[in-house]
């Protein structure tokens, strides 16, 4: 039986690791290799890389390197990438998929020539969105530029482009760790066919189990695991005695 | 030993290579297809489409070189995901197309297949033991290993199946005919379990 995967987001913005709420706010948490060989021996599921940064500043390929040797799962990194050369060269990094989103939005085709290129299972189309007048709605540019684009729109053209997995983060519960947008995801999940992970608002292993009891692939985790005690064996652990399959 | 793996332009080696290179120095990604010559067990990664990497693996070469090294020089290959998928018969992703022909079977879609969860399926799975084997050594059975496919090979001899796994239906999760051996899923990503499966494969 597959197993509902739990990963842990660590956001780069190309000093430290940082953690923010409703993506600003943006705090210090400590330092990208050593979180990587912590997490990596914990043995999570996957780890989700973000770079935060300007979108003119380039990627450090010799870091992604570094960082994909200490990572023996599944290592998805995106955050600024705008060209098929910033993929070809993320993923000869050592990176197993790449996530977009701003330049998803501004060109779909963009999605389409990587899919194309690297096959669906290694695009992750990342969303965040934000609810403006009761209505659900995109956001690019690490949360700071508010889109025309409504987020079930984009959903359903997103799986045309053929992405492999859809990444949902809701910037209103983002850092917030008071659960989940359970709303926001129970309008979306019945348009999505492949596999979702919800990121947002993580604040404890009910709200992890809470959200497993729908049709969610993945959580992506980061305050949690940032700021409290709780590791990701506890939450397999409970999930476990709740009956979500997990690999323990 | 000397281990070689096999670069044909698409997808990821680097993490391939890193987990083997924790494994044995004795370790290298080759472009050329005339080095493989040099070898004595190849792993054969693969991403993208069926028809596109047959195609491309043909264009330059490698197709025919594989094909000795692995038929006629008898000597080991690990296929991985795609990889293990290329070495049947026939093809259906993208439009139906010739493989390597060691595996007398056929590579379809989960779908077509009759399962009905999301895809592509992406995530940890376990491994359900077939027969016993020198791979799976010190493997346990239900082991949790992890899988990127929305295709799977489904051979005619069942019994060259090694481990079967379930996503809706059963699908082959990995095989072993005599020096030929595949696993749909990726040993390089998935932890101490896939560890041990490349190890096994590299004192094969």
């Amino acid at each position: 039986m597959l197993k509902k995967r739990i990963i842990p987001t660590l956001l780069y913005n190309n000093i430290s690791l940082v953690k923010g709420k409703n993506f600003d706010n943006w705090r210090s948490v400590g330092s990208p290799i050593t979180s990587m060989k912590i997490y990596n021996l914990r043995d999570v599921d996957e780890i989700y890389f973000a770079f935060i940064k300007n979108k003119d500043s380039l990627f450090d390929f010799e870091f992604l390197k570094h960082l994909s040797l200490e990572c023996d799962v599944p290592l998805t990194i995106g955050g600024g990438i705008r060209s098929l050369m910033d993929v070809d060269e993320i993923l000869k990094s050592g990176a197993d998929k790449i996530s977009v989103n701003t330049s998803a939005l501004e060109n779909p085709n963009f999605v389409k020539e990587i899919v194309n290129k690297y096959g669906s299972q290694q695009v992750v189309l990342s969303v965040d969105f934000k609810r403006i007048n009761n209505e659900l709605y995109c956001f690019s540019n690490s949360g700071k530029k508010q889109t025309n684009v409504k987020l079930i729109d984009w959903i359903i053209e997103a799986q045309k482009l053929k992405v492999g997995e859809i990444i949902l983060c809701s910037i209103d519960f983002d850092g917030t760790m008071k659960g989940f947008d359970l709303d926001a995801l129970k309008k979306i999940i019945k348009h999505v066919e492949i596999p979702i992970i919800i990121s947002g608002g993580a604040g404890s292993k009910e709200d992890i189990l809470e959200v497993f009891k729908l049709d969610v692939s993945a959580v992506s985790i980061s305050s949690l695991f940032h700021f409290t005690e709780i590791t990701p064996k506890e939450i397999k652990d409970f999930l476990n005695t709740n009956n979500i399959p997990v690999r323990l | 030993m000397k281990l070689a793996i096999i670069n044909y332009g698409v997808g990821n080696i680097n993490s391939v290579f890193n987990s083997l290179y924790k494994l044995t120095n004795n370790v290298k990604v080759i472009e050329n297809p005339n080095e493989i010559r040099e070898f004595d067990k190849v792993v054969l990664p693969g991403t993208g489409s069926y028809a596109s990497s047959i195609n491309i693996l043909k264009k330059n070469n490698w197709f025919q070189e594989i094909k000795d090294f692995v038929e006629i020089k008898q000597k080991y290959i690990l296929g991985i995901c795609l990889g293990m998928q290329l070495f049947s018969k026939i093809g259906f992703e993208d439009k139906k197309s010739n493989g390597f022909n060691f595996i007398d079977g056929e590579v379809k879609s989960l779908l077509s297949m009759g399962c009905d969860h999301r895809l592509p399926l992406i995530g940890w799975n376990d491994i359900i033991f077939k027969k016993k084997s020198n791979i799976l050594k010190d493997v346990n059975n239900l082991s949790d290993v992890y899988f990127v496919n929305s295709y799977s090979l489904i051979p005619k001899k069942k019994d060259i199946i090694l481990t079967l796994s379930n996503y809706g239906i059963d699908f082959v999760s990995s095989i072993e005919k005599d020096n030929i051996i595949g696993t749909q899923f990726h040993p390089e990503k998935s932890s101490y379990t896939g560890r041990k499966i490349l190890e096994n494969f590299i004192n094969a």
